[in-house]
Order: C-alpha cells, then structure tokens, then sequence
C-alpha cells in the first residue's frame, strides 16, 4: 500500500495527470467503486438494502459477477472472454475498471496500471460508502471519519530541510546467556508499526525521560540502536572528517549485532522472577515487558489507560453465562492484553489457527454446582459459558500453549511439565469477525453448540460494517524449538513486504512460506486499517491544562500587585523628595531671613 | 426430460442473475475463499505467483494469471471442492422448487 518506488516502476504514459484531475474521469471511477461498495457488505444480506439488478455484459449478455467497466462510456463486460479488451480497441477507447478492485487497466499498455493518485481515490470512495452503512459510525459518532494527511504549512516547511535516513530494523541481537528469549520478543516489539511509529516519532524521548529504570526508555534506545543508522561522517571528528571525505565513501550502516544489555538489567530491576541467566518463557517476558511499560506511562485513570502499550495491545473479552433453565444470559466484560489458545489434544495434526480460535469462542458446559442463574435462582447441569471478542485491538498477539503441566497423582511437586509439539497451521491474513460478540452473542446459537450453519439463509438484524475492519496481516511469528528445558527460540519478522529470519545475532533474508510453515509459539497480527475516536484531550491533559491557567492567572495577579507596589513606593518616594526639597526651601528662606535680621541687628547696633 | 442446450443457458443466466442480485454468489464465494485461506491454500498462490513473476521477461497482468490458472486449480484441495460443489447443488435444488 505504500506509494515509494512508484519511480522506479513504469508509469503507465496514457494515465496523464490531465485525465487524472478531469471531472469526468473522477465521477465515473467513484461511481462506479461507490456502486460496487454498496452493493455487498461481508456477503451477507443487508434487510434494508435496495436491490441492485446485476449488470449483463454487453457482449455476451450474461450477468456479470465480477463486471468491468468502461471509463469512457457505460459499456460493461466480462475480463474472461476477453469482451472488455475488445470493446476498448474497436471503440478507441483506453481505459477500464474492475469494479471490485479499483485497478484501472490500460488498453494502449495492455495491461493493469498503477498510480498512487488512483490507489487514495479508490480508498477515499469505499470509505465514505462504508462509513455511511456502519451503525456503530453513524449512530453515536464514536469514530472519526477518514481523511488523508495533507501536510500544513509549518510541517511542509519542517520536512522540508530534513535529511531522510534509513529506518530499517535488520539487525541481529546478541545472546548475552540464555536470552533468546528476550531477543525473539525485542525483534517483535521492533517491528511492530504501531510501536515504531511511536518510539521513531520520539514520544518517548529517553534523553528527556526523568523515570527511573524506565522500560519506556529502554525500549527507546532499542529502537534507536536498532532502526536508526546514523552516517559515519556524524562520529567523526571535525579534524579527520575532510580525510575520510576524500578517501572512501562515509555512509555506513551499523549491521553488526546489538547487545541489549541495558533492557535486560532493568527488566532484571524490575521483574525478580526473570531475573538470573536461566532460560525464561518468551510469553512471559512479553507479559511482563507490557506491564513495566505500561506502569511508565501517564495517562491512565480508573476507566482506560491511552498508554502506547493499552493503545496498541489492549482489548477486551466478553463471557456470556446461559442458564439452561430460564434462558438468561449473564454478560461480563474483561480488559485483555492478548489471547492464549488450547492445542487440539492429540497428534492428528491439522490443527489451524482458526480452529483454535473457534474452540476459543464455543460454548462450554459448566460445573453446576457452584454457579446459581441470578434470574431464576436455580443451579442446574445446563449452565454454559461462552467466550467472545468484545473489542479488537490494533495489535493482536496469540499464544499457543505449547508448555503443559501434567501433575501426576494430584501432587504438584510431581508435575511433569512437556511441550506439546502440535503441528498449527496460521494465515498471513486473519479476519475476527465470526470470534467477535457482535457475531456470537447474536447468532442465538448459546447452549445449542454448533446446531446452526450459517450458511442457509440466515438473514442478520445487523449490519458489521465493512470487512477490512475485522481483517488483520501477519507481522511476526516467535518459533521455539527443542523441549521445555533446552530448547530455543528464534523468530520471523515482516519490514514491508519482505520477511526476514531472526536466530539472535544472526539475520538472514526469508520468505512468508518459510514463515508460515514454521512451528509457532506466538504470533503477532496488525489490523490493515485503523479507526479513530474523534479527538478529546484527555481529562488529566485538561485538568492541567485549567491548572497552569489558573497559575498564570495567579501570577499575573501577582505580578500586578507588585507593580502597583512599586508605583506605590516609587510616589512616596517622590513625595518625600519634594517635601526635603520644600523643607530645604523653607530652611533656606528661614536662613535668609535670619541673616537678613542678623544684618539688620548689626546695622541697627551701628547707630 | 429432455432439456435443450438452449434452455441449460437460458436457465443459467437466469439462476446466475438471482444468485448476483441476491447476495447468494457473493456468500458462496466467500465461504469457499475462507476455507481456501484457513487451508493456507492462499498464501501459497501468492507465493507461487510471486516467483512466477519474478521471472518472466514481459511481465503483464493476462500473462501472470493464464500461467499460473491451471496450477491454481489443480491446487484446490479435495475436500474444499467437495463442500463447495455440495453447497452449489444445495442452492441450485432450492432454485427449482
């Protein structure tokens, strides 16, 4: 979906910017893109929705499924048997969409194009189309509705004295003793956008941080000494820089292995139980780190936390109690950070992540004696529980629990732990939306199991919005090979589109099949597309905010004050001044007066 | 009895447009696209046609997937076709109550 490199790939020539910015190309295209948004939403049903009649190719004449249409005229016809190539080249026509897709294909280049210009027009229709079929957007207007960033004038003039520098993350960690572990979470916390885009943004800045041993900074320093590569030339002193200057190349790329020494003697500080060189559980060091992160960060109060850490891993389970008896069904609600999934007991493979996920969510009796329906008062055998996704999160982490305790003859000392070696298959796309309540706790299926198949014709009272909001892509896999005590964990990781292998120090460049067929302990998933709550400034934001008014307000009082003081001081000052002054006349005249009596007297003794 | 080539299309158009306008296509597709994902079916085609078109000299959309159509359903798992084909015939019967 990014747009760089569009220099280096062949610009379709016809596609000018001419067409581009005409009205009537605009129209045509989003019309046709809005018309084919509206007219299914996750392949099901809408009650209200109007129905479109299916367009019929001009050629053939059958109904189209997958219509592609003309931009200069409203031919529409099949891509299989080649009708839409032959009307463009007998009507002198050039260009065609496929409806479903947006791309445009060019009759000239004879082939699909692609333009960046194209690719924000076609997101920009689908979403103004969605958003007007979504309750959960148009009811309470609890979500922003999408627009592009279009830098301001400051930002344009910021970037534009910037240098850009590489941010890649293809850099080995080093084994300090038995901390595989942590380096297989680091390389997924590295990875993860929404955390890159959050520490490379410098919000958490560690030269500034006043914390102490803050895992924020740790993290911040991860990212710089992993994701930024500064050019030589900044290391080294004015005096030798001409030399090298002239000599050999000066950019240069730090690739050799970072040792996160630092992180690991803070977590150490913090988490006593990790502490020491034997082998830890990656899962728990994971735990762990989002704790201490989130303990680092401002922003929580008793309802939510806004942390980097809640904004992207946080989400929420919901358990619905039935009771067999009288049909009530007890909901509750539970904050969750990620989401640990059973293994299918047996070796009979073919277990997938999907599967998992609906043994997650099915219903499950309970132990009746200790639970009593709060409606009608009465304990049964016909109590179940299910389990369902109530909020998503941008980043959803997986746990498959590979390591189980078998105790043996109820004494726990005995336990046996052993790592279960199932084999699990996983997607590199993943949609929640069957594991999510909206769905479970409206398919009436509650206490009947898998009684229902969804697939005859059960028409939903609800609209899900559209499907790209429940659709996640796979960013990193953590693998762990071996037994419980000795084995080792090594990981993948996606920059973009390329995927590369990380085995502590040593990176190598993979592909998605060898990720997707290696044995997984957790995955990560990032949603393809964020929402947004319209923006309130927080409440401690805004309580501070009134504060340090206040205080201005205060010390401008103050500062009046004694400037009025001062003026105060300032006409006694004065005052006193001109009454010397008048005092000195006055002494002065009586002076004169006195000498004038004295030359008098002396005059009068004369006589 | 006997059915003409002409009325097998002339049915067919007709079923396929009911199918389109009722959101029928759209559901069964989905539903076989799902279970292709979870088989992981998918991401092995985008791996294929990825390598597929590193190589090829001329590289264009028609090329890329005429070469890569047949592998692609030879690629469909048994089972898969066998649900997909049952689901069809079970739309297709309601169509001719």
């Amino acid at each position: 979906m990014s747009s760089s490199g569009t220099e280096e790939h062949d610009q379709c020539p016809h596609l000018t910017t001419e067409i581009l910015e005409s009205e009537v190309f605009l129209d045509k295209y989003k019309s046709v893109i809005a018309w084919n948004a509206r007219r299914n939403f996750n392949g099901q049903s809408l009650p209200k929705r109007r129905k479109l009649a299916a367009l019929t190719c001009g050629t053939c004449k059958i109904p189209l499924h997958r219509p592609f249409l003309c931009l200069h005229c409203s031919y529409a016809g099949c891509w299989d048997g080649r009708e839409i190539s032959e009307h463009l080249k007998s009507h002198d026509h050039i260009f065609c969409v496929d409806a479903k897709s947006g791309t445009i294909f060019c009759s000239l280049c004879e082939d699909m194009v692609h333009n960046p210009t194209v690719d924000a027009l076609h997101l920009e229709a689908i979403l103004r189309v969605e958003e007007q079929y979504t309750p959960f957007q148009m009811s309470n207007k609890s979500r922003e509705p999408f627009r592009f960033w279009v830098p301001s004038e400051e930002e344009r003039a910021a970037l534009e004295n910037m240098d850009t520098i590489p941010c890649q993350a293809r850099r080995g960690l080093l084994n300090l003793g038995q901390t595989c572990f942590l380096n297989v979470v680091l390389q997924c916390f590295v990875h993860n956008p929404l955390l890159r885009n959050y520490f490379l943004g410098d919000k958490h800045n560690h030269k500034q941080c006043k914390n102490e041993d803050c895992s924020c900074c740790e993290m911040d320093k991860l990212f710089s000494a992993v994701r930024i590569q500064s050019p030589l030339y900044l290391r080294v002193p004015m005096t030798l820089l001409l030399t090298t200057l002239l000599h050999f190349q000066v950019y240069s790329s730090d690739t050799t292995p970072y040792g996160p020494s630092s992180f690991l003697s803070t977590t150490w500080r913090k988490s006593t139980s990790l502490a020491g060189y034997a082998q830890q559980d990656a899962h728990e060091f994971f735990i762990s780190t989002l704790n201490q992160m989130h303990s680092n960060c401002k922003g929580s109060t008793n309802i939510s936390c806004n942390c980097i850490i809640h904004s992207t891993f946080a989400g929420a389970l919901q358990s619905d109690v039935t009771c067999g008896k009288c049909g009530n069904v007890t909901s509750t609600v539970d904050p969750m950070l990620d989401i640990s999934l059973e293994l299918k007991e047996g070796k009979d493979g073919g277990d997938t992540l999907a599967g998992c996920l609906k043994r997650f969510t099915q219903p499950e009796k309970l132990g009746s004696k200790d639970y009593a329906c709060s409606k009608c008062g009465k304990s049964s055998n016909d109590i179940s529980k299910r389990l369902s996704i109530a909020k998503l999160p941008p980043v959803l982490s997986f746990q498959f629990k590979r390591f189980e305790h078998k105790t043996t003859n109820n004494n726990k000392s005995d336990s046996a732990a052993q790592k279960l070696h199932a084999v699990v298959r996983f997607p590199s796309t993943l949609n929640m939306l069957p594991y999510t309540s909206l769905v479970i706790s409206n398919s009436g299926g509650n206490g009947n199991g898998n009684g229902r198949n969804r697939n005859q014709a059960q028409i939903p009272a609800i609209n899900f919005g559209p499907e790209i909001m429940y659709e996640y892509d796979l960013f990193a896999v953590i693998n762990h090979e071996g037994e419980m005590n000795n084995g080792h964990y090594t990981n993948f990781a996606r920059f973009g589109d390329e995927w590369y292998r990380f085995d502590d120090d040593k990176v190598t460049v993979s592909t998605l099949g060898a990720c997707l067929k290696s044995p997984p302990y957790m995955c990560f998933y990032v949603k393809k597309h964020l929402e947004y709550k319209a923006h309130v400034t927080p409440t401690y934001v805004l309580i501070q905010k009134t504060e340090a008014v206040k205080e201005k307000e205060r010390e401008l009082q103050l500062e009046r004050e004694r400037e009025q003081e001062r003026e105060r001081a300032e006409r006694e000052r004065e005052r006193e001044k001109e009454m010397e002054i008048l005092k000195e006349a006055e002494a002065e005249a009586a002076r004169a007066q006195e000498v004038d009596k004295e030359v008098e007297d002396e005059l009068l003794a004369t006589i | 009895m006997p059915v003409g080539a002409a009325d097998v299309e002339s049915f067919h158009k007709q079923i396929k447009r009911r199918a389109i306008e009722n959101g029928d296509w759209e559901r069964l597709r989905s539903s076989f696209l799902t279970k292709m994902a979870e088989n992981g079916w998918l991401d092995e085609m985008m791996q294929k046609g990825k390598n597929v078109a590193q190589n090829m000299d001329n590289l264009r959309f028609e090329e890329l997937r005429s070469s890569l159509s047949r592998e692609v359903h030879k690629g469909i798992p048994l089972e898969i076709r066998r649900e997909v084909l049952q689901s069809i015939r079970l739309y297709l019967d309601k169509q001719f109550d």
